[in-house]
């Protein structure tokens, strides 16, 4: 048969069609028949095909190699909040809008006076961003204000006389290396400036608040660090492809030390998941551990798997008091080295506690300190902030 | 549902299509109702109340068909007018009218809040030009009420055109032989629909947005062009591309749609640009409004310049009931009559390079008004693009927009032009080898083209249909 290049396309575009038609039309209505929803719009069902459709990754990866190729350094979704940018340093991020940071704070300070009556002390600790001042370079055209929006907000702290920690200014302090202190692919601090976030804030715990544990215990010679390199695809990555700012490194740190934990993890659904044992038993989620499966698989979630209302972790090896964080995702490794050196751990996150206000549980739980770990982005909204006084 | 969308690519388009050919091949009677539900069923995807309307005016305009085959009295004409002309002012132009006599008047009506139902022009032109086309003696009444539906409702043209005749596809309906042939080039002038509509339209539509977005305070001179230039680019690659889908499908199912654009961008006068830009759209003004009026045949040239006014004005309100549409409309009319009276396009000279800029420069103009919201925001832009305010000549925003989209206003403005048709030219002599080359990497550029398609459409990206609203 001659070759004929028109009927070559048709014959593949055939195939393609029913190749993609039939493996996405089926896992959409299987999901919509395992899901049951009570009604769907047409607008829903649109969104599903896009979900599911078929080789979704792989044309992500395609179109980001693209972009790559284009050289184009912000990548833009039809929601204009979704975008992404890639910075000097090929790293990718995203930027912060001008926000009055001012009420958010005053609602801390309400809350420190309300935790104040009943003698429980109140420590803020703000998380660095992606954009560091002095060090990233985002393209002509683009400002970021997450550190003008994050002083003013510290400025009211400090007039309102609240007990914080800024971990941007500790960072310039110890000198960390701009460059390793996040995922390149991902908004969030790398497992190592984590635990660097930890042995500062515990540091505090021990000299300001009457926290009793062993200060080796901060040491990361007593832990073991794991190293998966070009394992992990980032938050932002996996919206951009492999091939528009690479892979990352992933380290998985875990303590060499004899540990005792047992977890209850709260879910917005009623469903309690517990875990116990050892540190990796008790606090990592094992399909996120496995570092052979697909870059995408959210790593940086070992710790604990993931945000939940509350999620209660007890050191049956410590009895020094117990610790509720009010806190965003920046806190899922944080939290687990802090439970190397704490009785007892409550992390709350109000973006899906809503059973009660958090005054009212405060009331119930009658823990020893109250810390907030939020990063600079969780300062654009008042859902964060909504502590109930 | 969206051409441009993977519900469509990936469920309506195959299953459509395998049902299609093979179990209805052979049925011409079967085929053409399957067609038609689907069609139906298209468009209940993104307007299931509309589809009322929609087979409201099927039912009637066949009536009026059958009516004015019957004897052809002006009177069932007039109805006919009556009845699709009010459709259309109840759905698109009611709000308009009460707000503007609210205004002159100094009423106060209730201006109510209606929807318009996509594609609501398109198909009440099919209708006017099926039952006119009747009346005329050019075609002759379909007497199956389904297949005036099928044609009225045909899901490739269905909500932006092109504006099919009844008269290209009343044999088509009941004597079509598909062919591979056909749909081939089918498939390969949809996949370049596809692109052109979501990487090059899409794309370049975020600058377009941008720049016409920005308060006019903060907008730099440089961003305004970079703007305007893009919803150029837009404008013509959205809707070209649609045609070539609509196209495209049609002579995948055996349907041979005439074209709607030729290169308007590479037009030497006004008159030409509306000869090759929405072709289907001028060339239904001039058979339905302006041969009728008496066209440029004529005794005056002040009936002429009035013939003219009628058709441009209507061309300007059918894009919108809003009054930058018809101040758009009337700048063609304005330079169109110059160009009838002055005859522009029979004069020779040595420099078409300065007419080809003369139209662009019109044309472009002519985009402010149609894409401004209204004249304040259109008198702002204009300030801006000549510089006649304070605002800065180059911002940081027009950098960027520049930077980041550099390869898009490269490929928009290579692909306005007659490239395609040149290469195509290029490789006619098959006995070459530079043409055997092309031919057998000619599928991976289409599938390359294709995938990167699906590929911003999976990725949520931008996905406007400017046509959409008319």
């Amino acid at each position: 048969m001659k070759y004929n290049a028109k009927k070559c396309i048709a014959i593949i575009f055939i195939g393609v069609l029913l190749v993609f038609g039939l493996l996405t039309s089926g896992k959409v209505f299987f999901n919509i028949l395992l899901d049951k929803p009570a009604v769907l719009t047409f607008d829903e069902i649109d969104s599903l095909f896009n979900d599911d459709v078929f080789l979704k990754e792989g044309l992500i990866n395609y179109n980001g190699g693209v972009r790559n190729i284009l050289q184009q350094r912000i990548i833009r979704d039809a929601d204009a909040s979704n975008m992404i940018i890639k910075a000097g340093d090929g790293s990718l991020t995203s930027f912060m809008w001008e926000y009055d940071t001012k009420p958010r704070a005053q609602s801390v300070i309400a809350l420190r006076d309300f935790l104040a009556k009943q003698d429980i002390p109140l420590l803020y600790i703000q998380a660095p961003y992606k954009v560091i001042e002095g060090y990233t370079q985002l393209p002509t055209g683009i400002t970021d204000y997450s550190n003008a929006d994050t002083d003013l907000f510290l400025s009211v702290l400090d007039e309102g006389v609240v007990d914080y920690i800024d971990l941007r200014q500790e960072a310039v302090a110890d000198k960390l290396e701009p460059k390793e202190m996040f995922f390149r692919t991902d908004h969030h601090w790398s497992t190592k400036t984590a635990f660097w976030a930890f042995t500062k804030v515990a540091n505090l715990m021990a000299d300001n608040y009457g926290f009793e544990f062993n200060k080796d215990y901060l040491n990361l010679d007593q832990f073991t660090v794991s190293s998966y390199p070009q394992s992990f695809l980032g938050s932002e990555g996996r919206r951009v492809g492999r091939f528009y700012a690479g892979l990352d490194d992933y380290d998985f740190i875990a303590p060499n030390f004899a540990t005792d934990i047992s977890v209850n993890i709260y879910k917005e659904n009623g469903e309690v998941r517990s875990q116990e044992g050892d540190f990796t038993e008790a606090i990592t989620f094992a399909p996120l551990m496995d570092m052979t499966a697909a870059p995408s698989t959210n790593h940086y979630a070992c710790y604990f798997g993931g945000d939940y209302p509350s999620v209660i972790i007890k050191n049956h090896n410590l009895h020094n008091g117990k610790i509720l964080i009010v806190k965003d995702s920046f806190s899922l490794p944080f939290v687990a080295f802090l439970s190397t050196v704490t009785e007892e751990i409550n992390m709350i996150d109000l973006r899906y506690f809503t059973k009660e206000s958090l005054t009212d549980y405060i009331d119930e739980y009658q823990p020893d300190m109250v810390m907030i770990l939020y990063n600079p982005s969780s300062l654009s909204g008042q859902q964060m902030f909504a502590f109930g006084v | 549902m969206l051409f441009s969308s993977t519900s469509f690519l990936c469920f309506f388009l195959p299953l459509v299509l395998f049902i299609y050919y093979v179990f209805l091949r052979k049925n011409v009677w079967l085929k053409n109702m399957f067609l038609l539900v689907v069609s139906l069923f298209f468009y209940a995807w993104g307007e299931p109340k509309f589809v009322l309307v929609m087979v409201l005016s099927i039912v009637c305009n066949y009536f009026f068909g059958l009516l004015v085959a019957k004897d052809r009295r002006k009177l069932w004409i007039v109805l006919m007018l009556i009845f699709n002309i009010g459709l259309l002012f109840v759905f698109k132009y009611l709000m308009f009218t009460i707000y503007n006599i609210n205004i002159l008047a100094g009423a106060n009506f209730t201006v109510p809040s209606i929807v318009l139902p996509i594609g609501i022009s398109f198909f009440t032109f099919h209708s006017i030009s099926y039952v006119m086309d009747i009346y005329r003696g050019k075609v002759e009444v379909q007497k199956n009420l389904f297949y005036v539906g099928l044609y009225i409702s045909f899901f490739p043209q269905l909500i932006a055109g092109p504006i099919v005749r009844y008269n290209t596809i009343a044999d088509q309906i009941t004597n079509r032989k598909e062919n591979f042939e056909d749909f081939s080039y089918g498939v390969c002038r949809f996949i370049l629909g596809l692109a052109k509509k979501v990487l090059i339209a899409n794309n370049i539509a975020l600058v377009a947005d941008k720049a016409f977005n920005t308060p006019s305070g903060e907008l730099s001179t440089a961003m305004a062009w970079l703007g305007l230039v893009a919803y150029t680019l837009q404008i013509y690659f959205d809707f070209s591309g649609y045609s070539d889908m609509a196209i495209g499908m049609g002579r995948m199912f055996g349907f041979h749609f005439l074209e709607n654009f030729n290169y308007p961008y590479i037009a030497k006068s006004i008159s030409e640009f509306w000869r090759r830009w929405h072709i289907s759209l001028g060339s239904w003004f001039r058979d339905y409004v302006y041969f009728p009026l008496g066209g440029s045949r004529v005794k005056s040239n002040g009936r002429l310049v009035f013939n003219l006014f009628v058709v441009w004005g209507l061309t300007g309100f059918w894009h919108g009931a809003n009054w930058s549409f018809i101040c758009w409309g009337l700048l063609y009319f304005v330079f169109i009559t110059i160009e009838k009276l002055s005859n522009f396009e029979k004069r020779s000279t040595n420099l078409s390079w300065l007419k080809h800029i003369y139209v662009l420069f019109l044309v472009m103009m002519g985009w402010v008004l149609f894409r401004a919201a209204d004249f304040t925001t259109a008198s702002n832009y204009f300030q801006t693009l000549f510089h006649l305010n304070n605002n800065n000549l180059v911002s940081d925003m027009a950098i960027l927009n520049f930077r980041e989209n550099v390869f898009y206003y490269i490929a928009g403005i290579i692909f306005s032009m007659p490239v395609v048709a040149w290469i195509g030219e290029k490789f006619k002599d098959k006995t070459s080898s530079l043409t055997k080359t092309y031919q057998i990497i000619r599928p991976v550029i289409y599938f390359a083209l294709f995938f990167l398609a699906l590929s911003f459409i999976v990725k949520d990206a931008y996905n406007p249909f400017i046509y959409f609203n008319f």
